[in-house]
């Protein structure tokens, strides 16, 4: 009943939208996120085009924008980043095209950001919060309130797409619950190559212990590493895990010293290509769960 | 902290023992090539050449994926085409050889990040083109052991022909050397081991392993033999140190090692007896650049 009610009203909202705001033109949407995209699509339907400059597979620590994307960056009329200082790149991306575009960085709208360790003052914060459920429902509402100051008339439209869009979350947060509570407390540690996990592990309870830090970029020293193979000893840790678009060198050093099982390539930076089985939101969520739970879960 | 601590309980971890043998491995071959680079004025040639790798690369990832051996002989292509043309250029026209490599270099980097921005995916190729030296594993180990020991066995067997053409090429083709073809080995034989090198250690550690103990064993020695010896040992040292330092400073473990040959560096260069810019100093004897 509840399904079809959020149908009735998609169908309404679409409808509505539409006979008010025929002769305007979608809204031209640039994100440099994979999730981003995803999220802009939702919630925007038929009423925007989105273009994804940041390709599944790629790491976007270290993207590097091309001419086709600075002039896509111009033609824009809203640029959504994942922002917490993610997008290093971003001002000078939108001040070298001479865009006038309104620029989103929306983890800087989210509420509560994971604040780095050892940062002095305003500190560092965790630029991944695509990993925490409840961040992605509180970013689908930030990207629809941006739509509708832009495109005001197709306001019920983009409510009630990103109302559907949270419930699919929604039960996606449902499931998730069930599946890691399978796992006991003294098994939740997540290693990985770098520390994009932070989100995931303040939602359900994980210690996480990265091999570099919250860019793919830093280097790790030997002495981090060697607390690493001691800690994978001490805690009896079964599975570590390396992920898409990081150097899985030291990951899997990591296995070969400890003899730890090496874990399903976790997505850390965004969604997958196609055929991955991570190319949407949510399945790229499903397969990282899924991933960590049956190799933590090994005897 | 006892000595046990602080020297031998790090190498209880196995990848402090294969990071440190590779970095040994190759520090023993690329001392010895980094004498005859900085000798014959070539000491920049590493630098380019890690610009020069990245069309090779980019072809070999296109083709075969991110299977490292692959890689690793897209590299040493791109390499040796840029070494062997730059020596084949200076040698048939007017262009001298530090201008060719200079010129062939940047046509082969442009040429590399062009072949990227069209890769399907603008995966993040620096990743795995260059390596670090805490994930060596041991198909890097086998190739730096192989890279080093047919080396340093070449050095052997042709330390003549490689000592004459360093000092006196003139008088060596007079006499009947094949300088031309010593030479041309000699180009190989640094490809090789610097593509080895980065692909195993990351380039800081490979440019600095090349370049650093042979500069200061230079300021030090007068004979060639010694030299290479020297140039040998401050590699080995370095590398000891560095990765003893990067493990308790917790610091990068490349740039540790890289460190710690730069400070046996500046201290050679300020304090060497006879070449050390304090006795120029303190004779006030400012020599002119050599030339």
């Amino acid at each position: 009943m509840k399904a079809f009610l959020a149908l009735a009203m998609l169908g309404l909202g679409a409808v509505a939208c539409s006979a008010q705001d025929a002769r305007e033109r979608p809204l031209r949407v640039v994100t440099l996120s994979t999730v981003l995209s995803e999220i802009a699509r939702e919630v925007g339907g038929d009423h925007v085009v989105v273009v994804g400059l940041v390709r599944p597979g790629v790491d976007p620590h270290t993207f590097n924008p091309s001419p086709a994307d600075i002039r896509a960056v111009a033609d824009a009329d809203v640029v959504l980043a994942s922002g917490l200082s993610l997008e290093t790149y971003l001002d000078r991306l939108v001040a070298g095209s001479g865009s006038n575009a309104r620029v989103l960085a929306v983890g800087d709208a989210l509420p509560s950001p994971i604040s780095m360790p050892g940062a002095p003052g305003d500190g560092e914060k965790d630029p991944h919060w695509w990993h925490s459920l409840n961040d992605m429902m509180l970013a689908t509402d930030i990207v629809r309130a941006e739509f509708t100051r832009a495109r005001p008339a197709c306001a019920v439209g983009f409510s009630s797409n990103a109302r559907a869009f949270q419930a699919r979350i929604q039960s996606l947060k449902a499931w998730a619950a069930g599946e890691i509570d399978k796992l006991p407390p003294g098994r939740r540690h997540l290693v990985t190559s770098h520390d994009a996990f932070g989100y995931l592990a303040r939602d359900y309870g994980f210690e996480v212990h990265a091999i570099s830090g919250l860019s793919t970029d830093s280097e790790a020293d030997a002495r981090h590493l060697a607390n690493l193979v001691d800690l994978v000893r001490r805690e009896n840790i079964p599975a570590v895990f390396a992920e898409d678009s990081a150097n899985p060198r030291l990951v899997e050093n990591l296995v070969r010293e400890t003899g730890v099982r090496l874990g399903a390539t976790l997505y850390a930076d965004g969604l997958g290509p196609v055929g991955s089985g991570a190319e949407t939101y949510e399945a790229m969520f499903r397969h990282n769960v899924r991933a960590i739970v049956e190799a933590l879960s090994a005897p | 902290m006892s000595l046990h601590d602080l020297l031998i309980a790090p190498f209880s971890y196995e990848f402090m023992r294969r990071g440190l043998l590779s970095a040994m491995l190759l520090g023993v071959s690329g001392g010895l090539l980094g004498c005859v680079l900085v000798l014959r004025r070539l000491a920049l040639m590493g630098d380019a050449l890690s610009h020069s790798l990245l069309p090779g690369v980019a072809v070999a990832w296109l083709l075969f994926g991110t299977s490292t051996s692959a890689l690793f002989f897209g590299g040493l292509v791109a390499g040796l085409l840029t070494a062997l043309g730059s020596a084949l250029l200076s040698r048939l026209t007017r262009v001298k050889e530090d201008a060719a490599f200079g010129s062939l270099f940047i046509v082969f980097f442009g040429l590399g990040v062009a072949l990227i921005s069209k890769l399907p995916t603008r995966i993040n190729l620096a990743d795995f083109l260059f390596g670090n030296v805490l994930g060596v594993g041991a198909s890097d180990l086998r190739l730096a052991g192989a890279v080093s020991a047919g080396t340093v066995s070449l050095f052997a067997i042709f330390y003549r022909s490689i000592l004459l053409e360093t000092f006196d090429p003139v008088f060596h083709r007079a006499t009947g050397g094949r300088g031309g073809l010593v030479h041309l080995g000699f180009l190989t034989l640094t490809v090789l081991n610097l593509v080895a090198a980065m692909q195993t250690m990351g380039i800081v550690l490979a440019l600095g392993l090349f370049l650093l103990p042979a500069v200061s064993a230079y300021l030090w020695c007068d004979r060639f033999i010694s030299m290479l010896l020297l140039s040998i040992a401050f590699a080995i040292a370095g590398s000891v140190v560095g990765i003893l330092v990067s493990f308790h400073a917790g610091l990068a473990s490349g740039a540790a090692i890289v460190l710690c040959l730069g400070a046996v560096f500046l201290v050679s260069v300020l304090f060497s007896p006879r070449y050390g810019a304090f006795r120029a100093l303190r004779l006030g004897s400012v020599r002119p650049p050599a030339g």
